[in-house]
């Protein structure tokens, strides 16, 4: 493991409850992997399950960390930035309370501060999402 | 040279999903980001993915991909120096 949850947040600008990341679990090259347990008390579950833009934000959050964490940018000392886009999204399944995701994320393009990115959320062998998300760290 | 030029503007518009543009719209010389094509500054990620998927190019830093980036003219020279140079 690389980035715990105690620290994940110097990672990232969210603060709860809008932390959508528990820990950073591999991190090579242009690959990051991350986890991420949906409890029962977040704020976006909804009839027992996690609502589609909370999984879109996992997979943001999941690329904010493996960027910062590789160092791809000059980073401040808080991490900001915006979700420029998000495309290409397909969405199998929603994970519901206490399912615990993995997300995949790989480095497609970067230009200076600019970055698209593919990321692949599954829970066990399934797999839920996966979309491109345009991230600018400014 | 032309007909790279005609690919490229057959590649900028389907992987950006630009519909109702045809190739024969977008002029050699006008700029693909702000006015002319009117893409931002977020989708010159999807040229920089463009130029290595078709064309095996890579942009490999801000101040190029600038120049680079301008128009169909200069992304065809881009590709024309690059590959002159791998051979």
């Amino acid at each position: 493991m690389i980035i715990t949850k105690e620290n994940i947040q110097d990672y990232i600008p969210q603060r709860p409850p809008f932390v959508m990341i528990d820990n950073l679990l591999e991190a090579s090259g242009d690959y990051f992997k991350t986890d991420f347990r949906i409890l029962p008390d977040n704020i976006f579950v909804e009839n027992g399950k996690l609502r589609e833009f909370a999984m879109i934000e996992n997979i943001a959050q999941s690329s904010s960390v493996g960027l910062a964490n590789a160092k791809k940018y000059s980073a401040k000392e808080k991490p900001e930035g915006y979700l420029g886009a998000v495309s290409k999204l397909k969405l199998y399944g929603l994970p519901v309370v206490n399912d615990r995701i993995h997300t995949a994320i790989k480095l497609i393009a970067q230009l200076d501060n600019m970055f698209l990115l593919k990321g692949e959320t599954w829970v066990n062998d399934k797999k839920l999402m996966e979309c491109e998300v345009k991230l600018v760290a400014v | 040279m032309e007909d790279l030029k005609y690919e490229l503007k057959r590649q900028i518009i389907e992987e950006l999903k630009l519909e109702d543009i045809k190739p024969e719209d977008i002029q050699d010389d006008a700029p693909l980001i702000g006015d002319g094509l009117g893409l931002d500054s977020i989708d010159a990620l999807e040229l920089v993915v463009l130029l290595e998927k078709y064309h095996g190019v890579k942009i490999m830093d801000e101040e190029i991909g600038k120049k680079v980036l301008t128009s169909i003219n200069t992304m065809a020279d881009f590709i024309v120096e690059e590959k002159a140079k791998a051979t």
